[in-house]
């Protein structure tokens, strides 16, 4: 009975609004409301859907969608490589002080997320924190523009992402064998060259794992990119926003959807391989 | 070496919420231009109605949302980590865990057609608000719970529910007697991760909730649009007190035990 | 009371965990079910418990069939190997689950069964406050408490270190004559199944290899598997079938049946291990006392038996 109701709670929040999102992908807009008519009339398709054809025929949207993978990407790699010393350098302390440490990089959190880019827009922008202080050291005379380049963008980002690759890091990285590292450096092998033949092989499966953990929802982000990246180079979230709150054009957005989620299909089921080997 | 990269990480994300906090503290109207010290911005943000209905919104969306979540969560772990084979199982685990890496943009649309398109056929649910909000966010959080309760079904073993069907426990006994209260600590801490999540949420209600239904994030989003305001930054010192507070008393009573 | 078991089967995937097995335990008998890993004694204790059903067989407990009845309703208990106690209960209410389940009253056989265990005044800890010890005692008067007629035990002893072992072991022999129950034990460890049981019953590839009383099985192994595995044992194959030889059955001196070749020698505290070669190139191990001589290796001996000591195996 409790499967009954579990998979009720599933077919209902989860497959069914999925399902209807592929299914108004392949509506006609139409100017009522809801703003579309379904395909499927009395048991005949109607022609009118033009998402898939806008899709793929207007380079705005594949540029959207090759701009978000693009920041996905660089997100997710600072991510790794900011992440993955951050890990052994918690695990090199004494243990009952990792807690703590631990705690330090979760906490930023808690002022939550909008806050914590009103605090990037503080930093960033012209009359921002980071310009003042440049124009009293004299560095600068004019503001350095910041807010609304992909530089501060990427700031933004990291810091919001960076947590989701420490964590699932770290803890692959505590549950490692150490005494493997031990027996190379009984073996004559140096810090560097433990490191290179032990740790990081041995750990490989896990960056690839936390990269792929950033990369996937960093790909659909909307909010961060909303106020701290430039206006006209939107992003495949963006997009869809737009297309759904601004021109109304539901077909349009859920189709938009639908090419988003194939775009991250490989990259997921390649972390689902990841996560079922280890 | 890693310590220092630690040392330039936590730096790197402490720095700007450090700023944020101190900045509360300026008498400037500015955000970020210091103009003295001054509590003023304590004193407009307890007086500002609008950021405390929406706070006091937000608080019980996330109660309700991560409760609904633990519910509906725990019976999908416990359905995971407990039913083994069954027809559809693999349909049933893609579906669990799908809310956890769908990007939350595209979550919110569908939910909001989703709750368009019932409305159209059934009525219900009348317009977005409240309701529909609480529960986009109790599927997010359900996901969350199943992954917490599942892993500790699955690290606990059958052995202890064995033990008490052999003592004489039925299967209801045994679930109430052994099962629940060693779930107990993983739907706890379901509970918070949904709360968290639910209270932290812009994307999911920007699509499913109404114009009487303005959460707090909703709220600082649509503020932070029009430029940075100084209360938000006494806010922000006000939930870093709260979390720290949380955090020491957490670590103070797993120390004693 | 009795256990019967008939033509049992089980498979799990491509794996024939019991394999058409028949068994008997007495009223009261103290049984070792023994055998290596993938031998199928443990899938035989959790298919007489009732946590899986078998393939084909049947199971009688006293004059009653198992077949269908759920765990909770079946009149045996078990020990678990990791001892499975309710980590989020008191030691009392431990000992008290199976009590409270059939509505027995509870304090007064607790606080008796504390006492029985060595173990009065420790019924408030939690188990993580005992030591393995401890625990192990607290697991079996759990699993006592409601008095089952038989007692299913899976490695009872594995998890303590040697020294307790034995003392352990030697409890669980008095609890057991005390009670009456008859026990079932599965263990790999044969020093624990020769010292403590009535009967021993040995199992290979889901099959019974031989049952009977630890001397018997010791001194007349039916097959090479149950020589082999029970002690060192030498194997001679003639032109009359395959026969096993103990070691400390064979004696080294200047007459006997067969000419041989001194190899290595080893002192192992108790007794000494003589690797001998016969002249069609076997090896065989002769164990002599403690105290004795032993031969300078490449001396040449001569090697005898009496007539009892070769015991001829099954094929």
């Amino acid at each position: 009975m409790i499967r009954g109701m579990a998979g009720a709670w599933l077919a209902l929040l989860v497959a069914a609004p999925l399902l209807v999102v592929l299914a108004i992908a392949f509506a006609i807009p139409d100017p009522g409301l809801p703003p579309f008519r379904l395909p499927l009339q009395a048991g005949r398709w109607v022609e009118g859907n033009e998402s898939w054809a806008v899709l793929t025929q207007d380079g705005f949207y594949l540029a959207a969608l090759l701009r978000s993978l693009a920041l996905a990407g660089a997100t997710a790699g600072l991510c790794l490589l900011l992440s993955y010393p951050m890990a052994l350098g918690i695990l090199s302390a004494a243990p009952e002080r990792r807690v703590l440490l631990l705690a330090l990089v979760v906490l930023p959190l808690c002022i939550g997320f909008v806050l914590r880019m009103a605090a990037w827009v503080g930093l960033l922008r012209d009359s921002g924190l980071i310009n003042q202080a440049l124009q009293a050291l004299g560095v600068i005379t004019e503001p350095w523009p910041m807010l609304y380049t992909p530089g501060g963008l990427l700031a933004g980002m990291v810091h919001s992402y960076l947590p989701f690759a420490l964590l699932p890091l770290y803890a692959a990285l505590a549950a490692r064998d150490l005494r493997l590292e031990e027996a190379a450096a009984d073996l004559g092998a140096g810090a560097f060259t433990v490191f290179r033949t032990i740790t990081l092989p041995g750990s490989a499966a896990a960056g690839a794992a936390a990269f792929l953990l950033v990369f996937i929802p960093a790909a659909g982000e909307f909010v961060i990119p909303a106020i701290l990246g430039a206006p006209d180079a939107l992003l495949a979230g963006g997009a869809i926003w737009q297309e759904f709150f601004g021109a109304r054009d539901w077909p349009l957005a859920a189709a938009a959807s639908v090419a988003l989620l194939a775009a991250l299909l490989p990259p997921l089921v390649l972390w689902q391989r990841l996560e079922r080997r280890r | 070496m890693t310590r220092w990269v630690l040392a330039l990480g936590l730096g790197f994300l402490w720095a700007p919420v450090l700023l944020m906090a101190a900045f509360a503290f300026s008498e400037n109207r500015q955000p970020f231009v210091w103009g003295g010290f001054s509590w003023r911005w304590f004193v407009a943000l307890a007086g500002n109605e609008r950021m405390l209905e929406a706070a006091a919104l937000s608080l019980l969306v996330a109660a309700g949302a991560a409760s609904l979540a633990t519910l509906a969560g725990g019976a999908l772990g416990w359905v995971l980590g407990r039913h083994g084979r069954f027809a559809g199982r693999g349909l049933f685990g893609a579906l669990a865990a799908a809310p956890l890496v769908l990007p939350e943009v595209v979550t919110g649309l569908a939910l909001l057609l989703l709750f368009v398109a019932l409305e159209q056929l059934t009525g219900w649910p009348r317009g977005r608000g409240v309701l529909t909000l609480l529960l986009a966010h109790a599927s997010l959080g359900a996901a969350y719970v199943a992954v917490v309760v599942q892993g500790r079904l699955a690290g606990m073993g059958r052995t202890l529910e064995e033990a008490a069907a052999d003592l004489g426990a039925g299967p209801g006994v045994v679930f109430r007697t052994v099962t629940l209260p060693l779930m107990a600590p993983s739907l706890a801490a379901g509970w918070g991760l949904a709360f968290l999540l639910s209270f932290d949420d812009v994307v999911l209600a920007s699509f499913t909730s109404g114009p009487g239904a303005t959460t707090l994030p909703l709220l600082l989003f649509s503020q932070l649009r029009m430029g940075p305001t100084p209360e938000a930054h006494a806010l922000a010192v006000v939930m870093l007190a709260v979390a720290g507070l949380g955090v020491a008393a957490w670590y103070a009573w797993s120390r004693r035990r | 009371m009795s256990l019967r078991v008939e033509g049992l089967h089980k498979r799990f995937g491509a794996i024939t965990a019991l394999d058409g097995l028949d068994l008997e335990v007495h009223p009261g008998e103290f049984l070792a079910l023994l055998g290596g890993s993938g031998s199928g004694k443990s899938t035989l204790l959790r298919l007489v418990a009732g946590f899986e059903t078998p393939d084909a067989g049947r199971i009688r407990i006293g004059d009653r069939d198992m077949a269908g009845l759920p765990p909770p309703r079946r009149p045996c208990a078990m020990m678990f190997q990791s001892y499975a106690l309710f980590p989020h209960m008191s030691v009392a209410e431990n000992i008290g689950y199976g009590l409270r389940r059939a509505g027995l009253p509870e304090r007064a056989r607790v606080e008796e069964l504390l006492a029985l265990i060595g173990l009065a005044g420790y019924g408030a800890r939690r188990p993580a406050q005992l030591s393995g010890g401890q625990q192990q005692r607290v697991a079996l008067a759990r699993a006592l408490a409601t008095r089952p007629p038989l007692l299913l035990l899976d490695e009872p002893l594995a998890a303590l270190d040697a020294g307790l072992r034995a003392q352990t072991g030697a409890e669980l022999r008095r609890l057991q004559r005390e009670t009456g129950t008859s026990f079932v034990m599965v263990t790999h460890d044969q020093a624990e199944a020769l010292g403590l049981a009535d009967r021993i019953a040995l199992l290979a590839g889901g099959r019974l290899e031989q049952i009977g009383p630890p001397r018997e099985v010791y001194a007349q192994p039916a097959t090479r598997f149950v020589a082999e595995f029970l002690g060192a044992a030498n194997l001679l194959e003639t032109a009359d079938g395959v026969f096993a030889l103990r070691p400390e059955r064979l004696r080294l001196g200047a007459t006997g049946r067969l000419a041989a070749r001194v190899g290595q020698v080893a002192f192992r505290g108790d007794d000494w291990s003589v690797a001998c070669v016969t002249a069609a190139g076997q090896l065989l191990r002769a164990t002599l006392p403690g105290d004795a001589v032993p031969p300078e290796p490449d001396a040449a001996v001569m090697l005898d038996w009496d007539d009892g000591a070769m015991v001829r195996l099954r094929a």
